[in-house]
């Protein structure tokens, strides 16, 4: 089922867009004061630069929040879809999906270590999903 | 400022009109101007939302409204309900219009509910559509959730916000859950819409129907008797505010999980317009799509601690008797979802001294738009200032 909205590409998320379909996790940098942007701006919050670069994020991070779809299920977010906003080591936050592997017992909660994979969840296009890690393995 | 609301109208509220969105805004627009003693023909100017279900072009067609001086389309949807009134008074203080009708009407219940998501807002709903996220639910449910994992609160204790309402609507003959009041064992009872955010309760309605408003100024309104409805209702202040950044329900980047940057730009202004308080206000009416805005807003304007807004509605501070009575007509978790409209009807009436939940010695009124986006206020008054 290929049924979510493709992404929009524009001056802002070009970057980030590209760096998915190659499977990496890419944020923008300010060239002038490094400060690290996500969503994506194009005049730097800090600075006022509109001069950029983009390097690949760790792809780990927490749970800065969640939530479970229950209903109305829809068709691109079933029930038990879960919506997360993730905390990135780099101190930014990004929305995603958290795919959930059965086999781990990592229990869902904010503040639980997550990493970044790719995947096409209801969609035409890779997305940076994310999923549950064990504490101790990090 | 030198405008008034001189009429309100509205319809019955329910979840399937059997009437078109049309008939829903001429029914409105009709009761407004009835209720302000003013005829059709005097209308030149009129608001509404770009969002809007009836078309006002086509209004105008069928009503013979007008010439039309001024007609404005807010954008955006629920944080600009007061932004549409703030218009009309921009256009009678301006004096390019006399007479303006502002409403919202249409079934947004059994019409239609859930539209596709317009190009406009594709760029907008950039970082979360792609993921899935397009309902409002889903996309306040994740700063509502970190809202209520900063304060500790469960979804149980967050069952006194619907609680409370539902009281107010059970004493309102106009509202959806007239006589059906809700206990906190039947709210934990309920389906969860979004997991361990929001119940069903939790949630507002959706409903058919539809809400106007005249708008007219000083000069007019003191020249004209409103048929038993009682005196204008004085316009204080209005605003509107977009904070840098800022995001449509979906700011989770930057903030605080309890901060409301936009609704800081807005009321900021309203104080100073009026030069009024939060203290000064008798009753409020907020924009409650969502329980944890409830106790978010209250918070944020100073009406309790921070963290302490669940508090403040549990010790009964927004009942009839606390220190702000807070959407007495069961808002829009259970009188009815107007986009707003409702909940500004609902400060008129108070300060009219003719609602059905009426809060004693009420001078002043807050009404506030949608917080968790660009949004907009009033300050309401039975006195001009």
């Amino acid at each position: 089922m290929t049924t979510r909205l493709r992404p929009v590409i524009g001056d802002d998320s070009r970057q980030f867009w590209q760096g998915v379909d190659d499977e990496r996790l890419r944020l923008q940098h300010c060239e002038q004061c490094q400060t690290i942007h996500h969503p994506p701006v194009l005049r730097c919050r800090e600075c006022g630069s509109f001069a950029f670069v983009w390097h690949d994020a760790s792809g780990r991070g927490t749970v800065f929040s969640y939530g479970i779809s229950r209903y109305p299920a829809t068709p691109q977010s079933p029930e038990g879809t879960v919506h997360v906003v993730v905390e990135l080591e780099e101190g930014v936050r990004i929305v995603s999906n958290l795919v959930r592997d059965e086999k781990l017992e990592a229990p869902l909660e904010i503040g639980a270590p997550v990493e970044v994979l790719f995947d096409r969840l209801h969609s035409e296009n890779l997305l940076p999903l994310f999923q549950l890690v064990a504490r101790s393995n990090r | 400022m030198t405008a008034a609301i001189l009429g309100i109208g509205q319809t019955r509220f329910s979840r399937e009109s059997g009437v078109s969105d049309t008939d829903l805004a001429i029914e409105a627009i009709g009761g407004a101007l009835h209720d302000a003693g003013i005829d059709l023909d005097d209308v030149n100017g009129l608001a509404t939302y770009d969002l809007e279900h009836s078309d006002p072009m086509y209004l105008c067609q069928v009503l013979g409204l007008g010439p039309l001086s001024w007609f404005s389309l807010t954008p955006w949807g629920g944080g600009l309900p007061c932004g549409v009134l703030q218009d009309a008074v921009l256009a009678v203080e301006a004096g390019v219009a006399d007479v303006v009708v502002a409403y919202r009407a249409g079934n947004m219940r059994s019409g239609d509910r859930v539209r596709e998501m317009p190009e406009s807002l594709r760029r907008v709903f950039q970082w979360t559509a792609p993921f899935g996220i397009l309902m409002a639910s889903e996309m306040f449910s994740l700063w509502g959730h970190r809202y209520m994992y900063e304060r500790g609160l469960t979804n149980e204790d967050l069952a006194v916000v619907s609680v409370t309402q539902r009281a107010y609507a059970a004493t309102n003959p106009a509202a959806y859950f007239f006589e059906r009041p809700l206990t906190i064992e039947e709210h934990q009872e309920s389906r969860w819409v979004i997991e361990p955010v929001l119940r069903v309760p939790d949630c507002c309605l959706e409903t058919d129907g539809g809400v106007a408003f005249v708008i007219t100024n000083h000069e007019k309104a003191r020249g004209e008797t409103s048929t038993g409805e009682g005196h204008p209702v004085y316009i204080r202040a209005a605003a509107r505010g977009m904070a840098p950044h800022t995001q449509q329900m979906t700011n989770y980047y930057h903030l605080e999980g309890d901060r409301l940057p936009d609704l800081r730009v807005v009321a900021d202004q309203l104080w100073q317009q009026s030069g009024l308080g939060p203290k000064d206000m008798q009753v409020a009416n907020v924009y409650d799509s969502f329980a944890p805005y409830v106790p978010m807003i209250l918070e944020e304007l100073g009406y309790s601690e921070r963290g302490r807004g669940l508090d403040f509605i549990g010790d009964g501070g927004t009942g009839l008797n606390g220190p702000l009575p807070l959407n007495t007509n069961g808002g829009q978790l259970a009188e009815a979802y107007i986009h707003g409209f409702n909940g500004i009807a609902e400060v008129v009436r108070q300060i009219r001294g003719t609602a059905a939940n009426q809060v004693s010695g009420v001078v002043n009124g807050l009404a506030l738009g949608s917080s968790t986006m660009p949004t907009s206020g009033l300050v309401l008054s039975s006195e001009s200032g």
